[in-house]
């Protein structure tokens, strides 16, 4: 499969004037990359996705696919594979010809067409379905049907609309592997719009965060859990404490909870920034470390494997996990001792 | 449920039904009056429905008649109906009011319209007049089926059929058109009885060289000179019975069968089942 | 998710729109037009034809006979469709079909069928006739070509639309408010008047409208069983296009009988939006 770059160049789309359903919105995706569009609803991912396909038409911006440029192209000439968030499967065809469909509208012959559409059914694990009909497919089979269709053509890039939103935890968790086996077997680009962030970071090459139409940051998993740019993308992914600090120069900063040693570059003083405390950086103290600080206990919630201990360190509102073995420690406590290293405190812009 | 309800609603199912089905002992009736019981038995009736042209020609009239205005009100209703559910512009409102007008105007004020206006235009007493003239009466339930079908209709798979590079015309040939086909046949369906069952503009504007099997029975019920018209309306009746039964048989077919089609929910196991 | 619109024959509504809306208004607004029209021209210019209607003694009663049968049909149906609807919507799925199958056969049965069955029922050599006449009824009544037997022709054929209506309505009452009325203590009597009739009132309007409109513009029952002395506005129009010719009377009359028509609808619309009687409850 000739896989193709992505190039969203300022794009912004909005329906009257005021409200931008997409803010200068600006990507480069690699040939092969697997990207995820992550955000809440409303963020403006699925219109930029739209966009790339061809259903709505962006108010200003470009948009190229390889060297070509797509955005005044028709939706039927654009050559993307798509995969809807209800599959859209055509519920007059069997499997078969579903799958086929692209290939008829590419003219391709009958022996031909049959071979590609078995394989691609394969490829997806479903051969020996070409005579079903959708409405007799569970969920995921017809997940997987949507894929087969949209991979036998050959797109030079694929887009997907949410595609495992309507299927439970154990199928979803299913079809996250297959989809990411898919894209490593095939090399394909994918594009993928989510708004669960597990999804986002445990598939993507590289995520953007969409935020009120606007692509708040590009980057990889870690890039995005470990070293968010703004306020948004650090609560959006995982959980977070989020702290405000005034800069004393040389990567320490002035805090509700005292000074805190950061490992980032010095900045002016007096200049105010946020810091980002992960909870299950922070861990328990025990008696003799000298960096170690008194959190007053309000609240823990169990989950096994790890422990949610909410409380406060003096009068910062803080977020601990304690991993499951340690937690017997905090049995009954009302107050513990806990400490961090400094090389794991983020400062956010 | 309470069991006088239920008794009660048999009662009322009865008295419904029942007056309706005297009409086919009275159309083997051998008396030339209205005698129930039947004094003898015969078929003379059917066979002058189906061989005197003052019944036969009717009939062939009113087919001809609801297969012009199937057509007509189709051409005009499809359209529309995209143009309500698929558009927002202005006069839509408005636009949706004037179809449904001929359902709020009473009949007898739309004859009279048409014997005067159509008489003008020498329209009265043709196959295109009452054609015309039905099409009207038939666009509101037409378009009522159509467009509620469209708005239950999911565009997604014309998005995907477009994405998968079929220009706006196919989509509509392959996907959209044979998807709806179904609203379509009855929105049609429904505009042909309309049509053939249509007494009153048809009385006044059809003519006797073009007269509708309504407009024929109802002199006939008038003078009541003519036996036959028990015969004509068993066979309406009985149609419409045919009707009726052949849409409930799939129902009692499902239930016979027992099962439907499951869909297997676990996803995996399937894999692996297709797999192996 | 709203797209833009899309069309696969045109772009926009224009060209989806005109046939239809130039068809109607050439075929159907231009003929009603031309009946108001002839109202106030016919035989000369003005309202002389509204006048004579006004200081008609004949015209009045004609008006009274109508709203009388039409309230008299309307309650009648109402209290014959509201047993049978409810017992389609709480019914098990066996009996509501088998009663849905009744209505919709009957609801598909041609108005002259059904005259002409009523013709047999109620003649005098039918066999209602011929049972009053055993019950001790002699000589036995007339009871065709009666406002009785219009009136119950027209019950009977109505019948059917006010089913659909309430059972429309009835189906999307949720079972669990009359459970959880007698669960706080209401008896079943009481639980179906304070909580299921009230919520099946939507179902009842809209019945009762259409119906109450329906029996208004009647015109073929009326004229072939109803009685020749006391006839509904529909028959005498069709009286001035076949038998007097007075093409401005009948217009006039027709125009009279328009406005009560859209009187009513107006009176629902005000209340109630005029999408709802045609969705059947479906909001």
């Amino acid at each position: 499969m000739n896989a193709r770059s992505l190039t969203l160049r300022n794009v912004n789309k909005s329906y009257d004037g005021k409200h931008m359903a997409a803010d200068n919105v600006s990507l480069d995706i690699k040939a092969g990359e697997f990207v995820s569009f992550l955000g809440p609803s409303g963020s403006g991912k699925t219109t930029t996705l739209m966009m790339i396909a061809g259903f709505q038409h962006p108010t200003s911006g470009e948009i190229r696919l390889g060297e070509r440029a797509i955005d005044k192209l028709p939706p039927h000439k654009r050559n993307i594979g798509m995969v809807f968030q209800n599959y859209a499967l055509f519920p007059h065809m069997t499997v078969a010809d579903n799958v086929a469909f692209p290939l008829r509208m590419r003219g391709v012959e009958k022996v031909e067409k049959e071979r590609r559409s078995r394989e691609a059914l394969a490829k997806v694990g479903l051969q020996g379905f070409e005579k079903r009909v959708p409405s007799e497919l569970s969920g995921g089979q017809q997940q997987r049907v949507a894929l087969a269709r949209a991979l036998v053509f050959e797109p030079d890039i694929i887009l997907l609309d949410e595609p495992l939103g309507a299927l439970d935890k154990a199928l979803r968790e299913h079809m996250q592997v297959e989809l990411k086996r898919i894209h490593r077997d095939l090399g394909v680009t994918m594009v993928y719009v989510t708004h669960d962030q597990s999804e986002a970071m445990t598939m993507s090459d590289r995520i953007a965060v969409f935020n009120e139409g606007r692509i708040e940051q590009v980057g990889t998993p870690n890039e995005i859990y470990f070293a968010p740019k703004t306020r948004f993308v650090a609560s959006f992914i995982g959980d977070s404490n989020i702290i405000a600090a005034s800069s004393l120069g040389d990567g320490r900063y002035e805090t509700s909870v005292g000074v805190v040693d950061t490992k980032a570059a010095g900045s002016d003083r007096n200049s105010k920034a946020e810091l980002l405390l992960r909870p299950e950086m922070i861990r328990l103290a025990d008696g003799a470390d000298p960096s170690r600080q008194a959190m007053k206990i309000d609240s823990t919630i169990n989950y096994g494997d790890n422990l949610l201990v909410i409380g406060k360190l003096g009068a910062q509102a803080i977020r601990m996990r304690v991993p499951g073995v340690d937690a017997r420690r905090l049995d009954g406590a009302s107050e513990c001792h806990v400490t961090w290293r400094s090389e794991d405190v983020h400062v956010i812009a | 449920m309470n069991p006088f309800v239920r008794a009660l609603a048999l009662l009322i199912a009865f008295f419904v039904a029942a007056p309706m089905f005297i009409v086919i002992p009275m159309s083997f009736s051998s008396a030339a009056s209205l005698t129930f019981p039947p004094p003898g038995y015969t078929l003379a009736n059917y066979i002058n429905f189906f061989s005197d042209p003052n019944w036969t020609e009717p009939l062939i009239n009113s087919v001809i008649i609801g297969l012009g205005t199937v057509l007509v009100t189709l051409c005009l209703a499809i359209p529309a109906s995209f143009a309500l559910v698929r558009h927002i512009f202005f006069g839509r409102g408005l636009f949706n009011l004037l179809i449904m007008l001929p359902m709020i105007v009473p009949t007898i004020v739309m004859a009279l319209g048409y014997y005067m206006y159509f008489g003008q235009l020498r329209l009265v007493q043709s196959y295109l007049g009452v054609v015309l003239a039905h099409s009207c009466i038939a666009m509101p339930m037409a378009t009522l089926i159509l467009t509620a079908a469209l708005k239950g209709f999911d565009r997604s798979v014309e998005r995907a059929a477009m994405n998968l590079g079929a220009s706006p015309f196919t989509t509509f040939r392959l996907v959209t058109f044979p998807i709806l086909r179904p609203a379509f046949t009855v929105a049609g369906l429904f505009a042909f009885i309309a049509s053939f069952d249509e007494a009153v503009i048809a009385l006044f504007i059809s003519g006797r060289d073009r007269a509708t099997l309504p407009r024929q029975m109802f002199n006939a019920v008038r003078q009541e000179a003519d036996p036959t018209i028990s015969a004509a309306s068993s066979f309406l009746f009985l149609l419409v019975l045919a009707g009726v039964c052949v849409w409930l048989a799939p129902q009692f077919v499902r239930r016979r069968s027992g099962t439907t089609r499951q869909p297997l929910e676990n996803g995996a196991t399937n894999t692996a089942a297709a797999a192996s | 998710m709203k797209q833009r619109s899309f069309s696969p024959i045109a772009e926009g509504p224009i060209p989806l729109m005109a046939p239809a809306a130039v068809f109607l208004a050439v075929f159907f607004l231009v003929p009603l037009a031309y009946v108001g029209w002839m109202s106030i021209s016919q035989p000369v210019v003005g309202l002389q034809n509204f006048g004579r209607l006004l200081h008609s003694s004949l015209f009045a009663s004609v008006l009274y006979q109508t709203f009388r049968t039409a309230f008299l049909v309307t309650a009648l149906a109402l209290l014959f469709a509201y047993p049978l609807a409810y017992a389609a919507a709480n019914g098990s799925k066996r009996f509501a079909t088998f009663l849905l199958t009744v209505v919709a056969l009957s609801f598909w049965t041609s108005y002259l069928v059904r005259t002409y069955a009523w013709m047999v029922i109620l003649g005098n050599q039918g066999p209602v006739t011929a049972l009053l006449s055993w019950l001790g009824f002699d000589p036995a009544p007339k009871l065709l070509f009666t406002t009785f037997s219009a009136t119950l022709a027209m019950t009977h054929a109505l019948i059917p639309f006010m089913t659909m209506s309430l059972y429309s309505v009835m189906k999307r009452i949720d079972p669990l408010y009359v459970r959880a009325a007698e669960s706080l203590g209401a008896s079943p009597r009481r639980a179906f008047l304070t909580v299921y009739l009230p919520l099946s009132a939507p179902g009842i309007v809209n019945g009762c409208t259409l119906v109450f409109i329906s029996c208004l513009g009647f015109y073929v029952m009326p004229v072939l069983l109803g009685s020749p002395r006391d006839q509904m506005i529909a028959g005498i129009i069709g009286d001035q296009i076949e038998q007097t010719l007075d093409f401005g009377l009948g217009s006039a009359i027709s125009i009279v009988l328009l406005g009560l028509t859209l009187a009513v609808y107006a009176l629902y619309n005000r209340f109630f939006g005029l999408d709802r009687l045609w969705a059947g409850g479906d909001r």
